[in-house]
Formats: C-alpha cells, structure tokens, sequence
C-alpha cells in the first residue's frame, strides 16, 4: 500500500493548499491558495521542502491522523501551539516550528491555537496528488484541486511521495502572531466613498464576524459611506481588497475570493500585511493604518527578505520529551473530560 | 473612447487600467487585444493580465517590474492608432427555452409585455461578445441582450441555480457553468457543458468569442447532454 497520512479526525475545514493557482483568473477561477503563505513556507522550510509545496492547511483545532508510511517527517508552522505525536512509547508534546519524524503506527493530534486559526502541516517531499490547472489547492466551490476537490474528512488517505522521511529535527527561533494592525493602500475605488468614511476605516476598531471563510473576512465595525450610489461596473478582484457592499461593513478579500466584483473597494491591505490577514479568526479585532506605496514596497522587500534568510536560520532541535502539559492538552483537543465527579 | 483610461493601484502589486463606468464592444475588444499583446510582452515580474467589462487589471511583481515601466508598456497598447484585432470564435449553443428549464422565461416576458415565444426569439436572435469571465469558473459575462429583455437582478436570489442554466440580468446573459447560488432570470438551459476543469485547461467560451443560441427541443437538448457527457463539445462555426 502507498505510504500515506489517513484521517482520523479532520477538524475544520481542513484541505490541501499550496502557492495557489495563478493564470486562470481571466477564465473566472479563483488564485485560492494558503491563506497565511508565510507559514505554509516557513513549515516547508522546516520539511525540506520548497516554499510552495502543498501542505494541510488547518482552520483551527481537532486534526489528527495516523501515520501509514515506515517513516515521515513533519512540520507545524501558524497558530497552532505544537502537536501530540502517540507512540508505542509514552506520547511526546512537540512544539510547532519544529520538524519532527513520525513511523508507521504512530498517532498525530494538532493542539488548538490559542489565538487566530490557521496552521499548516508539512511532510517532506510533500503529498502525491496530482495538481489541477496547475496547483493542488483546494477550491471547494468548483470541486478543484486538493483531495478529490474538497476539504479532508475521517478516513481520507493523503498519499505521501516519499516511502521513508527521517531528516533529522530542526527548528527555527521565529514568532507569528495574528496582527493587531493591517496596513493599507487607498484605492482602487475610494472615490465611490466618502471623505468620513476613509477616516472611520483607519480610525476605528473592526470585528472578525463568523461569517468569515476563505473567500474573505467579513468585518464589522463603523459603517462606510458611500459617496455615490449604485452598482459599480464590475471589476477584477485582488487579495487584501476591502469591498463594500450596501451595508456599509467591509469584506477583506482572501485567497477563494471571486475573480471579478462589483462592490467598490474602499482601500487595499498591502501583499506584506496579506499572510497576516488570512491568521485572523472570528472575534478577533483589528485597525487599519494607511501606508503609501513607497513604505508598501518597502515592507514587501523586507518580507521577502526576512523568509529568504529563514533556511539558514535553522538549527538543530533536540529530542521532544513528554511533558506535564500533555495531559493538559489531552483535553484542550479531546473536548470532553470523562467522569469529572467535581466539575 | 480609448484615450479615456487612467491607472489606478490596487495595493502595490496589481493596477487597474480603468475605461470608466460604461463599456461597449468597440472598447472591450481593445481591453481584450491590449490583454493579450501585454502578457505576450513576457515583461520580468508580469503576472496575470485580467479583462473585466471595462477594465484591465494587471498583476505584477512590483520588486521586479517597476510600475512606471508597465504604465509605459500599457499605454503604447492602448494608444487610439492601434486597431483591435477580432480574433475570437464564433459559437453556436443550443438552448431549451422555458418550462422547467427556464422557470422565468414567463415572468420576464410578462415584465417586457411579449409573449415567452417571442422573449425567446429575441434571446436566440443575436450574435453576442463575451466580454469577460467571472463569478465562477467559466462563467462568461455575454452582452449586450436586446433592450425589452433587460431587467435587474431578482430581488431575492435563489440558492441553487442548476449548472447549465441559461440567464439574463441587466444587459447580460449567461450560462452557470456549476451549480450555485444566483440572482439572475433563468429562461432555459443548455446541454453544453462549458468547462470539464479535469480533462480541459480551458473554458470553451472565452473573453472575445461571440455566441448565437440557438433554441431546439427537449428531445435535442436530452440528446445533446448525452453527447456532452460523452465529451462532446460544439465546434466552432467561424474562428478557432
């Protein structure tokens, strides 16, 4: 049998997600892709693996697979504080940003993130499904991409392309967070608002709704006031576009976005704030800072920079060793505690 | 008409060429042929280049293509000298108006004051642009649909709109390539189907061809969705 990852359980809305699937905007097919393509890179970096290899993106917490292959190496990088690997010894806490070797028989469980959502899941050599138009992202509205075009579910066999995967552990000494602060360009349709309403969008606090999903974070917040009424002609979309519909509340466009729109987009989060963007969840709170174009290219650049020297910056990790908080996480990702006589 | 653009930026690696707020065949052929000429351009650091109604909006690398330099590029491909070459397709796509597969076509002629006949005449008789694809995967914006025909969006959209859908809003129809939720008129359906994503890395109709319909039976359309499924797909009658 090919060596393979099976489901056990599949948490939220997890599916497969790489770089996304650029060039076929113009016949209507969303970019879609990782939502925080800063960490799908950084755990890749920690699998050995290009940046844009395909890795399980995970919204949330309750994924857990066992492992069918003689041996696989991982890599958790976003949200999530680390995982729980199970095995015929005593089972071991490893911490994400750290790459670790699963065998055949062990048990893996995501903890869930203590903030934000999203995580990703690396194996070196990545996973053995066939790209669709050119990428192995999931695009779940056309059934595209991804395992069989849809989010994984309990019994699902991700193929893995290598038979046996035992880097030795390394870890990277990093931090990411959800962002409290989004910077943002006006434009493209700013005209179609008022003056008070650009104000009120760098001025205040927005919400993440529960509403939001891959296609966009709905936000709630002031209501923006349109200068003009009426439709607008419709439009090509971009990632980061905050569009306005009727209601006044913004949707901050993300990876499933539709290709074309006719809402008018009040201002644009800048490509270095858009990785960030896709780590918010639903109740977290954020403002929006106007920056020009210069300090967004800028931003860009250093970026780029910064996931650029990431390789080099690994080190070695030493052998993850069961801790006291593995009980304490048992039941953060278990849910349910059985038989509590005092709770 | 064409020397009425601006560029506008949407954050700082995409800028919109933007034709105003009304569009007409003459300035969407331009929009398509600068489209095409500018990704042909192979410019370092150019991403995608994606038409809309009266738009272009152009992905870039802005770490690699300096945005003065894709001014000057889109510019030269949009000055009024140039012609637009029409080098899109011609299509024929069978469609069975009303009943069941149009539940609307009724309503839309009662709207216009004809009978559903006639509505359905008016539908079939006209050779259309697609002007741009959106919404969904394959889905082509085709214009513009004869004036008594034109009517807003319905005011509640339904929740499931069968793929093959044939649909009219404003001055547009289309065809729903997928299931999905809509708020456009149905007034028939076609046994084409418009993108087999997995044997085919292109939509059938794309921005640039024109599309006649062309009414036939529930017999026909049942035979036609049999060939479809057997991967047959119309040919086109001019162009290709």
């Amino acid at each position: 049998m090919k060596p393979a990852l099976r489901i056990l359980e599949p948490g939220l809305a997890a599916s497969l997600q790489d770089c996304g699937r650029p060039g076929y905007q113009r016949f209507g097919v969303p970019v879609s892709g990782a939502l925080d393509s800063v960490s799908l890179t950084i755990a890749n970096i920690l699998a050995g693996n290009p940046p844009g290899t395909a890795a399980i993106e995970l919204l949330g917490a309750g994924l857990a697979f066992a492992v069918e292959a003689d041996s696989v190496t991982l890599a958790l990088a976003g949200m999530a504080p680390g995982l729980i690997l199970e095995s015929e010894q005593a089972p071991i806490r490893v911490p994400a940003l750290q790459s670790v070797n699963a065998r055949r028989g062990d048990t893996v469980r995501i903890l869930a993130p203590k903030g934000g959502s999203v995580s990703y899941l690396s194996v070196e050599g990545g996973f053995d499904i066939p790209p669709a138009l050119g990428s192995r992202s999931t695009y779940r509205r056309a059934g595209l991409g991804g395992y069989e075009g849809g989010p994984l579910h309990a019994g699902a066999r991700l193929p893995l392309c290598l038979v046996s995967s035992t880097r030795a552990p390394v870890r990277l000494k990093i931090e990411v967070r959800p962002p409290d602060v989004l910077r943002v360009m006006r434009g493209p349709n700013t005209a179609y608002f008022t003056p008070p309403a650009f104000e009120a969008l760098t001025g205040s606090v927005y919400t993440v709704t529960a509403a939001s999903d891959r296609m966009g974070l709905r936000l709630q917040g002031p209501a923006l006031e349109r200068a003009m009424e009426g439709e607008m002609t419709t439009q090509a979309t971009t990632a980061g576009a905050l569009q306005v519909p009727a209601d006044g509340q913004p949707i901050l466009l993300l990876a499933d976005r539709q290709t074309a729109g006719g809402y008018p987009r009040i201002a644009t989060v800048i490509g270095a704030d858009i990785a960030a963007a896709g780590r918010l969840a639903a109740g977290m709170s954020l403002r929006f800072e106007e920056v020009n174009r210069e300090e967004a290219l800028r931003l860009l650049s250093e970026q780029r920079a910064w996931l650029a020297a990431l390789p080099a910056a690994l080190e070695p990790a030493g052998a993850a060793a069961l801790t006291p908080e593995y009980l304490l996480s048992r039941n953060l990702i278990g849910g349910v505690t059985a038989g509590g006589a005092g709770d | 008409m064409r020397t009425s653009f601006t560029f506008i930026d949407c954050g700082e690696s995409a800028l919109l060429v933007d034709f105003g707020p009304h569009y007409c065949k003459a300035t969407s052929l331009a929009i398509l042929d600068a489209s095409e000429r500018l990704a042909a351009t192979l410019l370092p650091g150019l991403g995608e280049c994606v038409p809309a109604l009266s738009s272009l909006t152009v992905y870039y690398d802005p770490l690699q293509l300096a945005r003065e330099r894709l001014i000057e590029e889109a510019r030269s491909l949009f000055a009024p000298s140039q012609d637009a070459a029409a080098h899109g397709r011609t299509f024929e796509i069978p469609v069975l108006y009303g009943g069941e597969a149009g539940p609307d076509l009724d309503s839309v002629a009662g709207t216009a004051g004809i009978a559903p006949e006639e509505a359905a005449r008016l539908h079939a008789g006209t050779l259309y642009h697609v002007y741009m694809l959106g919404f969904l995967p394959g889905f082509a914006y085709i214009g513009s649909i004869p004036e008594p025909l034109r009517l807003p969006r319905r005011s509640t959209p339904r929740a499931r709109v069968p793929a093959g859908s044939v649909a009219i809003a404003s001055d547009m129809t289309a065809i729903y390539p997928l299931e999905s939720p809509g708020g456009w008129h149905l007034i028939g359906w076609s046994p084409v189907v418009l993108w087999d994503m997995a044997r085919q890395d292109r939509p059938l109709l794309q921005p640039g061809d024109r599309v006649r319909f062309v009414p036939v039976d529930a017999g026909e359309a049942t035979a036609l969705r049999q060939r479809s499924q057997d991967g047959w797909r119309p040919a086109p009658v001019e162009g290709g």
